[in-house]
């Protein structure tokens, strides 16, 4: 089965699963806070579960596919391709844990010099890099602009 | 024509407050300031407000005013340049603009889509304008005519607009368009005091974040793309000594009618308190989709898809401020936040301020013109320089805008819980974009359903549900969404009707 129609189905189940967790998560609520959600969840259940019947048939991606011209290049969640994907997903997971853990202010320079040198940058374009960044957040917005940035989970540990 | 005579005079005076000592530098230091504040992904007009307010406040009014209208005015025109180069909106009203500016860029054709989007900003903001001066005296009327029922079925019509940009795959589209409703009603219900969807996240009490949603649905996977391909952003051979000038120039004229529509769109979107640029720059697109005979081209660097938003966000600035100045009414956020600070200059929000003061409030709307028509002399003067970062390395340029992304994902509720958002949307984006499941009717979703919930809950309790059948003003709204968003798909099927028919005869 193709990766494609995968994903689709998980996403269907997904969509009616979440409509009814959707409908259900306000049934004690009174009218007037039911009404919206309760409209917008039975839209989703009715369509997740029409437009899952239609894929099942082997309708549903077909039709989408055809009409953005998708199907004439190559997914990459293929196996092929899915390796191409995992590097930048993880860069965008360990930033997010860096910034998480130790903060925009050291997260956000460090990982642009570990991505450049990595990628066979030479250092000094990753250290003009990094310093372009910490002025940015630091002389920027936390100095001139006073935009204060959320603390990590390691607390305010940096001496400046 | 004695009325006509006093709105011409009102605004030659008008246009003389923008251009007297020392207004005019004032006006193009908030120029400046917000072109800088557009440019960062994550901030915007708002911040803006909260940064120079203080600065204005011991300033002579007028010339107050002109630092505050010339920073807001451009936010939203700076905040194109980063959507189209690299695929990022600067503002969350920029969305729609990234949608075919950035596949303009891949093409070589960043100049071209650029210089677009200026024009249609100055063209939108002039015909919002001309608009105003059109409508003024019945602009108090309408206002007065206009409640929540007609406030509903118009919010309906923006939504329903951009659900239609869902092509074919219409199952999808309701389907995300549900979904963003869903996540719009995650808040703490203040009416009964219980979080509605959110738990115990004290987080998601004060609902889904836009801009954090918005950066990871829509920049993240063309970030994730770019490190995948390795090249640099435009695929075509260097053309940054191409301003495109002429060419933005020409889009825009071939384009008139759009303008007039999505402008008109824009206007009315701002008109009304609560909407906001994002929606009315979707609305425009909306609109722009729905005329073209080639809607397939759309989000595939279709010059129309730059034009329609841009010129309907610029438009929706004076929108906004109308029902602001004349009835006290903010049209969105930054209004409200300007409402106050026209009460401290000592300017009383009112029926004056389109009758006596006139003047003033054509200044205003003046500020906002010649600030754009700034904005965009500027920009161009660096857009040669500008357009060199479609040239730069994937290496090099990757790791900066997912950095500055991530900062700019934190500014709005500068929370950790906006990183987690941004990463968790950014992953689902990348997922929704390459099984083509379609994220703006996801967006409108979120940004229409708080406010298509709260107008509905004000006119059942204000009017039952005989506000369906007894207001002629929301049949006449009924009407619009009938004729722009289900007779085109109608009319369209019954085209292919009788082809198809023929086809199955030869066969």
């Amino acid at each position: 089965m193709n990766i494609g129609r995968v994903i689709d189905i998980a996403l269907t189940i997904f969509f009616f699963l979440l409509g009814i967790l959707a409908y259900w998560g306000v049934s004690q609520f009174p009218f007037d806070d039911r009404l919206f959600p309760v409209t917008a969840a039975v839209l989703m259940i009715v369509c997740s579960l029409i437009y899952g019947v239609r894929i099942l048939t082997g309708h549903g991606d077909e039709e989408a596919r055809e009409e953005n011209g998708v199907g004439a290049s190559p997914s990459p969640f293929s196996p092929e391709q899915l390796r191409t994907v995992l590097w930048p997903v993880l860069a965008v997971v360990i930033l997010v844990a860096g910034v998480l853990i130790i903060g925009h202010l050291i997260a956000v320079p460090v990982f642009v010099f570990a991505y450049m040198t990595i990628k066979r940058e030479p250092i000094w374009i990753g250290a003009l890099g990094a310093a372009g960044m910490f002025l940015f957040i630091k002389g920027l917005l936390i100095k001139i602009m006073h935009v204060p940035m959320p603390h990590p989970l390691l607390g305010n540990w940096l001496p400046f | 024509m004695q009325e006509a005579l006093f709105i011409l005079s009102a605004s030659w005076e008008g246009l003389q407050h923008v251009f007297s000592w020392p207004v005019f530098p004032f006006m193009m230091f908030g120029v400046v300031a917000g072109m800088v504040l557009g440019l960062i992904p994550g901030l915007g007009g708002l911040i803006g407000l909260a940064l120079l307010i203080p600065f204005v406040i011991g300033l002579d009014p007028i010339v107050g005013l002109a630092v505050l209208l010339g920073m807001t005015a451009v936010t939203t025109q700076t905040d194109t340049i980063p959507a189209v180069l690299l695929g990022v909106p600067g503002t969350s009203a920029a969305m729609a603009t990234a949608l075919d500016g950035y596949p303009m860029a891949k093409r070589g054709e960043a100049g071209r889509a650029l210089c677009a989007s200026y024009f249609a900003s100055i063209f939108g903001t002039m015909v919002a304008a001309v608009l105003f001066v059109i409508l003024l005296p019945v602009l108090r009327t309408l206002v007065f005519a206009l409640g929540q029922p007609e406030f509903f079925m118009l919010v309906m019509f923006g939504l329903l607009l951009a659900g239609s940009l869902s092509g074919r795959s219409l199952l999808r589209g309701l389907i995300m368009a549900a979904f963003g409703l869903l996540l719009a009603m995650v808040t703490l219900e203040t009416s009964i005091g219980l979080p509605r969807y959110a738990g115990n996240i004290i987080y998601l009490w004060d609902g889904i974040p836009l801009v954090p949603l918005v950066l990871g649905l829509f920049a993240i996977p063309e970030v994730i793309d770019l490190a995948r391909r390795g090249t640099s952003i435009s695929e075509a051979a260097d053309d940054s000594r191409v301003t495109g000038f002429r060419q933005g120039l020409v889009d825009n004229l071939r384009n008139w009618w759009l303008i007039v529509k999505a402008s008109t769109l824009g206007a009315v979107a701002g008109f009304i308190p609560g909407l906001g640029g994002q929606v009315a720059e979707w609305m425009a697109y909306g609109a722009a989709v729905a005329s073209d005979p080639d809607p397939e081209s759309f989000g595939k660097g279709n010059v129309r898809g730059v034009i329609a938003p841009e010129a309907g966000t610029a438009a929706q600035k004076p929108g906004a401020l109308i029902p602001t100045l004349a009835f006290g009414i903010p049209g969105n956020v930054s209004m409200a936040i300007l409402l106050s600070v026209f009460l401290i200059f000592g300017l009383v929000p009112g029926p004056s301020m389109v009758t006596d003061d006139l003047d003033i409030t054509f200044g205003m709307i003046w500020m906002i013109i010649v600030a754009n028509i700034a904005a965009a002399a500027l920009a161009l003067l660096f857009q040669r320089w500008l357009i060199l970062l479609c040239y730069i390395r994937a290496t090099i340029i990757v790791p900066i805008i997912l950095g500055t992304m991530l900062v700019g994902a934190t500014m709005e509720s500068r929370s950790f819980g906006d990183v987690i958002v941004f990463a968790v949307a950014g992953l689902l984006g990348y997922v929704f974009k390459h099984t083509d499941w379609p994220r703006v009717p996801l967006i409108m979703g979120l940004i229409m359903g708080g406010l298509a919930e709260r107008y509905l809950f004000l006119s059942y309790n204000l009017h039952g549900w005989g506000w369906l059948t007894e207001r002629p003003l929301v049949w006449l709204i009924a009407g619009f969404i009938f004729f722009s968003v289900f007779l085109p798909p109608i009319l369209k099927y019954l085209r292919r009707r009788p082809e198809v028919a023929s086809m199955g005869d030869d066969a």
